[in-house]
């Protein structure tokens, strides 16, 4: 079953963005957004998600977290 | 016909009976001092009302149809004790207090009532003094000379009804993040938070939104059923910060357990915006039942360091029972703001509602960071966020709800 992850890559390896997401394009992970200040959203079979915390490049690993507001006519939102 | 002697006769002792009138009315003659004599039967020969009143009391009479080919005035009559209204069998006489006591006991044929004064209704208050929204009276919104003009301000929740009528003429930049789904707005929420934030007054006057001249920047991170996802989220930031938004509002979030940290991909997201000149803001969060003794921690993204949390009060100014607190390290209540019964703007036919939430309160904030980066347009957002917390009331509450108090807009 697939699922959608949030990856945070260490600061200190901004500077080769590039070479970080072919490895985890390797581990599996399609790739869905990749943002310069070192933020990537992508989508994994769930088994795999742990091959991508190996990455000595990779502060966390996270599935997505959804959010949800109260129904509209809630008072309190 | 005699004057009237305000508060004289037998109506003077009912005027402390009179429960439904107000303070006013209250200090204010019922009664004039003359009495009406009427005829029990109308028609009855008022002559017979007129010989005793003449003979038996001694009064000077005029009489209606002594006027048939002019006005009548009391000028007219002032000399007279009592003036018969002939076609109508009714008398008005200005008698002593024994003279009336004489009449009440031998005259079986009359009626006598006291003569009431006429007064104008008191004035309703003029609905041309419009009050505030009580959220924008204790922020001191409208003491500020400040509007928010031509700054960036980004609510990132439901998108926004665009053709609500309080906005017309605004620049509004909308965009959505929601796969599926234009930027209108058909839950409400955001249209709600956008209405605090960045709106002015509604089509009476009343004044609910803080930051009335600033730029709408609309991005819809969650559905029109309210749902989202965290990378709509970091998405609608990284569009916010990339156009130049120097405050972004975040009335979203998930809640947090205690022991848990913060997101590093949202701090990493909210410090890229900073970078960016940004100000974060998002609310804390209502999983908290105080009066049941239920304390939940500072939800996410508010409880990254980079975000600026924001709890809730009441217009009491006590901490609102669902806001959430400070429980887990370093994830901290930055400020609070009105977040009890706050009107605004709502999508749909309805077009304003009044809700409860930190959803509300993070929107007051916003709106007077505009204020402030209006007045210090120079400054980093860390030196915005500085100068909220120093002009921050100090409610006396514990900081781990409050922060660093109430916002407050700032002045000259």
């Amino acid at each position: 079953m697939k699922k959608n992850v949030i990856i945070t890559v260490a600061e200190q390896y901004l500077n080769c963005l590039g070479d970080i997401a072919d490895k985890l394009r390797a581990d599996g992970l399609h790739i869905k957004r990749l943002y310069d200040f070192g933020v990537v959203v992508g989508e994994i079979e769930e088994k795999k998600i742990d091959r991508i915390l190996t990455h000595k490049e990779i502060d966390s690993c996270s599935e997505e977290k959804k959010i949800q507001l109260p129904p509209p006519d809630a008072d309190e939102q | 016909m005699k004057k009237p002697q305000l508060d004289q006769g037998r109506g003077n002792a009912d005027i402390s009976k009179d429960s439904t009138s107000s303070g006013a009315d209250k200090n204010r003659p019922r009664y004039t001092g003359r009495h009406f004599v009427i005829l029990k039967e109308p028609q009855q020969d008022y002559s017979k009302m007129e010989w005793f009143l003449k003979n038996k009391l001694g009064f000077r009479t005029a009489c209606s149809r002594d006027f048939l080919s002019e006005t009548f005035t009391e000028e007219k009559i002032k000399d007279a004790d009592a003036y018969f209204y002939e076609e109508l069998g009714i008398a008005l006489i200005s008698g002593s207090l024994s003279q009336i006591n004489i009449l009440e006991t031998e005259t079986a044929e009359f009626i006598l009532e006291p003569e009431r004064m006429v007064n104008i209704p008191d004035d309703i208050p003029s609905t041309m003094v419009i009050p505030d929204t009580w959220g924008i009276e204790a922020t001191k919104v409208n003491d500020s000379p400040y509007t928010g003009k031509g700054i960036k301000v980004a609510v990132l929740d439901t998108g926004f009804a665009v053709n609500h009528p309080d906005f017309e003429g605004r620049e509004v930049i909308a965009e959505s993040f929601v796969e599926g789904e234009n930027a209108d707005d058909f839950h409400g929420h955001g249209t709600h938070c956008i209405g605090t934030a960045c709106g002015a007054a509604d089509m009476e006057g009343l004044r609910y939104g803080i930051a009335k001249e600033s730029i709408i920047y609309t991005g819809k991170v969650l559905n029109n059923q309210g749902s989202g996802a965290e990378s709509w989220v970091i998405d609608g930031i990284t569009w916010a910060a990339n156009n130049g938004c120097k405050v972004i509002s975040m009335s979203l979030g998930s809640a947090v357990l205690p022991g848990e940290g913060y997101s590093l991909a949202y701090e990493r997201t909210a410090k890229n915006a900073l970078s960016k000149g940004a100000v974060l803001v998002a609310a804390a969060g209502n999983d908290s039942s105080r009066s049941r003794n239920v304390f939940r921690p500072v939800g996410s993204p508010a409880n990254c360091p980079s975000i600026v949390a924001v709890g809730a009060v009441d217009a009491e100014l006590n901490i609102a029972d669902f806001s959430n607190r400070a429980i887990n390290p370093d994830q901290l209540i930055d400020i609070v703001a009105p977040g009890v019964d706050i009107y605004s703007s709502f999508s749909g036919s309805m077009r304003y509602r009044t809700i409860s939430g930190t959803s509300m309160a993070a929107p007051h904030v916003a709106g007077i960071l505009a204020l402030l980066w209006e007045k210090y347009p120079s400054q980093s957002p860390n030196g915005i966020i500085e100068e909220m917390q120093r002009l921050a009331h100090n409610l006396k509450l514990g900081q781990k709800d409050i922060g660093s108090g109430l916002v407050n807009a700032p002045l000259e």
